[in-house]
């Protein structure tokens, strides 16, 4: 039987009037890594902020560990919400302390084992104040790993990180996730690195639940396209575009056209471009990114 | 809660805002008593200014434990705990930590009643220092003076329960309203301004009923004296109670139904 570390059932907040967050249901199995899209403004960091003890629902009942108690259930999940909450005239060491007391953990190696995991053990007297904010999300990400919890609420974490931290970020969690079995929540901006590790998905958009879909399921719900290589792809772009009077050609790069849907009519396209004069080197067949189906169920303006 | 406040305590002991009003506490009380010795100086000279013609009654009454009651009246360590407890737990909201706190299932009640808890020690300990300061400042001036060990005892243990119900009010303030600087004016002005504010409110309605005696700072200036009288001390005591009490219910029960950003 499936295990549910999270579970909310038609969970709302209202502000003054406005629905922030409107009967939202997600389920957070074991084991995965849910990533929680929307735009801004759609209702995440508020839902996030409910799970976490730090907003009342207005509706609706959140369960941790299938425990409605949540008072009781909080010590073993560890969250990051908005922006780095640290204590700016203490070092990350600390910062640390202050929560390793909090959850009452005896041992102070603790602290000084998660800053070396978080890659940022070398800091010494150094303030957090004076840290960089990819150092203050690593320390942040750090403190949410005191007392060993099996749940991690991660809202936009690799916020002002740079590529590399990124991806570091990105395989550090990957790591807690197969290495200690730890489930997470995470919502961020950045949706090619969380299409690399996320096993769920849900989609927000103006406080509603769009869409909840498995990993697996998100090849089923995008659509293909086809890349063509040529050596003139203006010309292969105009030949397609006469071809078919509702085809859509987006240049990728220099002599290639991404054509959207069409993979069918891939030996029809080859054999008119080659009739035509047109060189072919490559003809692959591609499905959508995680953005770009975000991008249509969104209506293909806004931005996660 | 145990680790709530070994936490909460860990953190008064790395905050500069305690250490800072604790040696303005050292500070003010060395600066008044040196301003008090110059003013009664300057009484004494002839075609001295006539605004220093109250001091000349202080003369033969100033010593260590009368200045102690006299400046405690003045409630310049009360406002260093207003403007200490507003920054300790101000900055909690404003550097987004006490989600670092509720996050990990930290009981709402027993987070407040903390940070009570530890703003009340710290307050207690500017106070002590204050008076420590001033006592001393003012019997290498002026000698001891005169005063029963009970007198100074229930002075002290007045004074410092009126600190306690002042601190208690300054946490629901800070807690209330979240933010540093708001937080500071208020809790200034509760201690300065409060009384002035009850006395004119009294005077409205006839000078019958003076409010003030029912305020925490009334009872601080009534206590201020190494002799109280007990009728004064009970009274200060229930005032005490009552507005530490209140504030402890009021604020928990605010803290409880607010979100934190």
């Amino acid at each position: 039987m499936m295990e549910y570390i999270l579970q909310t059932n038609e969970v709302s907040k209202e502000f003054s009037g406005k629905m922030a967050v409107d009967h939202v249901s997600i389920k957070v199995n074991r084991g995965d890594i849910y990533g929680f899209i929307g735009e801004n403004g759609a209702g995440k960091t508020t839902l996030m902020r409910m799970v976490c003890g730090l907003a009342n629902p207005t509706g609706g009942n959140i369960t941790l560990f299938g425990n409605k108690d949540l008072v009781s259930q909080r010590y073993r999940v560890g969250c990051t919400i908005e922006n780095p909450a640290l204590y700016p005239s203490m070092t990350a060491m600390e910062n640390m302390e202050t929560q390793r007391l909090l959850l009452g953990i005896k041992d102070k190696k603790v602290c000084g084992d998660l800053l070396e995991m978080s890659g940022i053990s070398g800091t010494g007297k150094k303030k957090a104040k004076d840290f960089s904010l990819g150092m203050k999300q690593r320390l942040m990400i750090a403190l949410s790993m005191v007392g060993d919890p099996e749940f991690l609420v991660l809202d936009e974490p690799t916020n002002g990180l740079d590529p590399l931290g990124i991806r570091e970020v990105g395989d550090f969690l990957q790591r807690l996730n197969k290495d200690r079995g730890i489930s997470i929540l995470i919502s961020s901006h950045i949706l090619g690195e969380l299409e690399k590790m996320a096993t769920r998905y849900g989609v927000i958009s103006n406080g509603k639940m769009v869409d909840e879909f498995q990993a697996n399921e998100l090849s089923g719900r995008c659509g293909k396209n086809l890349v063509i290589h040529a050596n003139d792809s203006q010309k292969a772009e105009n030949i397609i575009n006469s071809m078919f009077g509702d085809v859509q050609c987006m240049p990728t790069s220099e002599n290639s056209i991404r054509v959207k849907g069409h993979v069918e009519d891939a030996g029809l396209i080859n054999s008119k471009l080659v009739k035509e004069g047109v060189t072919v080197k490559a003809l692959i067949p591609e499905s959508d990114k995680l953005e770009d189906y975000f991008l249509k169920l969104m209506g293909g303006h806004k931005h996660a | 809660m145990l680790n709530i406040l070994k936490s909460e305590f860990y953190k008064l002991k790395k905050s500069k805002a305690f250490w800072i009003c604790t040696a303005l506490c050292i500070i003010f009380g060395i600066i008044m008593i040196v301003a008090m010795q110059t003013s009664m100086t300057m009484a004494q000279q002839p075609n001295h200014d006539p605004d220093l013609d109250s001091m000349l009654e202080m003369i033969p009454l100033a010593s260590g434990t009368f200045m102690l009651g006299n400046l405690i009246s003045m409630g310049f360590n009360t406002i260093f705990v207003g403007i200490f407890v507003a920054i300790f737990i101000s900055s909690e909201f404003s550097y987004g930590t006490m989600k670092n706190t509720l996050s990990r299932g930290a009981d709402r009640i027993k987070v407040f009643s903390s940070k009570f808890l530890v703003c009340g020690c710290a307050a207690l300990i500017m106070q002590f220092v204050f008076m420590i300061t001033v006592l001393i400042a003012g019997t290498i001036i002026w000698g001891f003076g005169t005063a029963t060990y009970s007198g100074m005892l229930g002075m002290i243990l007045t004074q410092s329960l009126l600190t306690l119900a002042y601190t208690a009010l300054f946490t629901f303030i800070s807690m209330t309203m979240r933010a540093g600087g708001g937080a500071i004016a208020v809790n200034i002005m509760c201690v300065t301004m409060a009384s002035t504010l009850l006395d004119a409110i009294s005077m409205l309605f006839g000078g019958k009923l003076n409010l003030n005696n029912y305020w925490i700072g009334g009872a601080v200036s009534k206590l201020a004296t190494v002799a109280p009288a007990s009728s004064d001390i009970i009274q200060g005591i229930i005032i005490a109670a009552v507005w530490g009490v209140a504030a402890i219910l009021f604020g928990t029960t605010l803290f409880k139904m607010q979100d934190v950003k």
